[in-house]
């Protein structure tokens, strides 16, 4: 596996690298973005691999928007503070929910999510006054400036996006490894479990409703973080963001990126970065395209793009060995 | 409470409750019998409504009340075809697999509504109802158009379920709801049934939209909220039982009426998830479901 983590370096140094490189705050901006949808689809992950489909990761990220909006405008938190709790407050949102409904199954379990999503949706427009404006908050503070060792300051305004472009990636980078350790713990042993076969798990004594719950929070817990450094850097916020159709926007990066590893989700939503970006000039062909694309890969490719990409991988190393096997038994004049 | 208010808005519930049904009882068939979750079944809604649009009221093939029958049959037997098309060519593949059919089908709503969008435009249309007039009775009032719509409705409403319930095609498609495998050991053809139960269940989606065009307004988004609510209904009603989903239609139609007139809409459909939150964690198979396995 040296491959393997030689690539995983050269992907984290290149991430850390893009600002030497351009310092555009539109590409910064794309790539923030994409950096939020992944933390939102890495969450919907684990959720998957529990066996769960979630409808309601948008919804999360704007518990995790408002919360912080409260916290640091109304109750006058710095961010550093704000932005964990906010993530502690969609993760309780998540267990409390969580309960109850993760002992449902399939589409009654996709259905509690969605109405859940529309409750808040209702929330959010009916009570505006809580937060601020009609159809959301604006003037969000950008995070305080904070100081290194008294060596240095490193301020976070709306003109500094290459700090904003280095706290995201950041996080993302602790969100997955978080993520990894969880993958390939007791939990992420189990959880892969649960998903290949989960009445085989249930009869080995797998508590299957504690790793769904386990994995529902944690998710809500990432997306309710997220919400946070969403709202701090745009600077501000609006219902529409945190309706149904974001959610399905993550549930599909996901499901076309592939569900089988972590890779899945990131892939999914570089691929529709890419996308929006290469069709950024045919604004209103974009969900005809995407719908198509979305067709073409659940029917060719039933894993997705990245086990797509590890299929061929693997059919190309399979290849190169029959092709190198018969010189080598000329070579000796054995049989093996 | 005063009497004509509440007479009117238990009216307006049952007329709301018919169509309702209508829609629901299309994805509640496609559900028991192909496991998928059919999310495009709102759009067919709204070709539906931009069939009635297109064939009534832009195309007039025949004027006046038969003129809207006859666009109406014909929405109908164009969105089936659709829907028997798209089951052969796509969703035959991912039977069973809810992940799939899922995305699937929300790929398949960007490209309707997108192409509605490109070919008919964003703004509102409206259809000019060939019912006009008022029907009067002690303490309500309401427009014949609303009659007629609930009226049809229940009309098609009682095909179906004589459908199911008395012919051989029916008893096939109950059959395999119940039990595939079994079904299958009888002779039953899966795909067949498959294909039968994905155009009725279009049909009956574009006959709701053909309805209920006229009424509101012709739109490419209209299919959102009709979807969200008819998923509502086959929840609580349980899947894949008729009686549930009337049941649970009226249920849906009964919150929404009443809790838009006495409270407002925004509660209404608060009140109706919060329902549906609380019914789910008290009876994890809906109210009336039967467990099919």
């Amino acid at each position: 596996m040296r491959a393997r983590q030689v690539a995983v370096v050269v992907l984290v140094v290149a991430m850390f690298a893009v600002p030497l490189f351009t310092k555009d705050p539109y590409y910064l901006h794309l790539l923030i973005s994409a950096g939020i949808q992944a933390i939102l689809g890495v969450g919907l992950w684990m959720v998957l691999s529990a066996g769960n489909i979630t409808v309601a990761q948008a919804s999360f990220l704007g518990i995790g928007s408002y919360m912080s909006v409260l916290l640091v405008v109304k109750a006058g938190w710095p961010f550093w503070v704000a932005f964990p709790a906010s993530g502690v407050v969609a993760g309780l949102f998540g267990l409390v929910l969580g309960i109850p409904t993760l002992r449902l199954r399939g589409v009654y379990f996709v259905m509690v999510t969605v109405g859940f999503g529309m409750i808040l949706n209702i929330v959010w427009t009916r009570f505006w006054w809580v937060w601020g404006f009609h159809t959301g908050v604006m003037n969000i503070p950008p995070p305080g400036a904070i100081s290194v060792f008294g060596l240095f300051t490193i301020e976070f305004g709306a003109q500094q996006r290459v700090s904003f472009y280095y706290l995201t990636a950041i996080f993302v980078l602790v969100i997955l490894l978080i993520v990894y350790r969880m993958t390939h713990s007791r939990i992420g042993l189990t959880l892969s479990a649960i998903r290949s076969a989960d009445d085989l798990s249930a009869s080995v004594g797998i508590d299957l409703s504690r790793h769904r719950i386990i994995a529902f929070t944690a998710a809500c817990f990432f997306a309710g973080a997220t919400g946070s450094l969403y709202a701090h850097y745009t600077g501000f916020i609006s219902n529409q963001v945190f309706g149904f159709q974001q959610s399905a926007n993550v549930l599909m990066a996901t499901v076309i990126g592939g569900t089988g590893a972590f890779a899945g989700p990131i892939v999914g939503t570089g691929f529709f970065a890419v996308l929006n970006e290469v069709l950024r000039s045919f604004q209103e062909y974009i969900p005809l395209v995407q719908g198509a694309i979305l067709i073409l890969v659940l029917v060719f490719m039933p894993t997705g793009i990245w086990g797509a990409l590890l299929g061929a991988a693997e059919w190309w190393k399979r290849r190169k060995r029959r092709n190198a096997a018969p010189a080598k038994e000329a070579v000796t004049g054995e049989r093996p | 409470m005063t009497g004509p208010l509440f007479a009117q808005t238990f009216l307006n519930a049952l007329v709301l409750s018919a169509t309702i049904i209508l829609i629901s009882l299309g994805l509640s068939l496609i559900y028991g019998i192909m496991h998928i979750m059919n999310f495009m079944h709102g759009e067919l809604y709204m070709l539906g409504a931009f069939g009635i649009w297109g064939f009534f009221g832009q195309i007039k093939i025949l004027p006046g009340i038969p003129g809207f029958f006859v666009g109406m049959l014909i929405t109908m037997a164009l969105i089936a075809i659709l829907g028997m098309v798209l089951e052969r060519v796509l969703l035959k593949r991912f039977r069973g697999d809810l992940l799939s059919s899922f995305i699937v089908t929300l790929g398949l709503i960007l490209i309707m509504q997108t192409a509605a969008m490109l070919i008919f435009g964003k703004d509102d249309k409206g259809v000019r109802t060939p019912f006009p007039g008022l029907t009067s009775g002690p303490g309500f009032v309401i427009s014949n158009e609303r009659l007629v719509v609930m009226v049809t409705a229940a009309v098609l409403i009682g095909i179906v379920y004589f459908f199911i319930q008395r012919f051989k095609s029916g008893r096939a498609m109950r059959a395999v709801a119940q039990d595939q495998d079994a079904a299958q050991l009888q002779g039953v053809s899966i795909d067949s049934v498959s294909t039968l139960c994905m155009a009725i269940g279009c049909a009956l989606a574009a006959a709701a939209g053909a309805l209920l065009g006229p009424v509101f307004y012709v739109n490419p988004f209209i299919g959102a909220d009709v979807l969200i609510k008819a998923f509502v209904v086959i929840i609580l009603g349980g899947m894949g039982s008729v009686g549930g989903t009337m049941l649970g239609g009226l249920a849906v139609g009964f919150v929404d009426s009443f809790g838009g007139t006495y409270l407002s809409g925004e509660f209404a459909s608060m009140i109706l998830f919060g329902l549906l939150i609380v019914i789910l964690i008290i009876r994890p198979t809906g109210l009336f479901g039967v467990f099919y396995k």
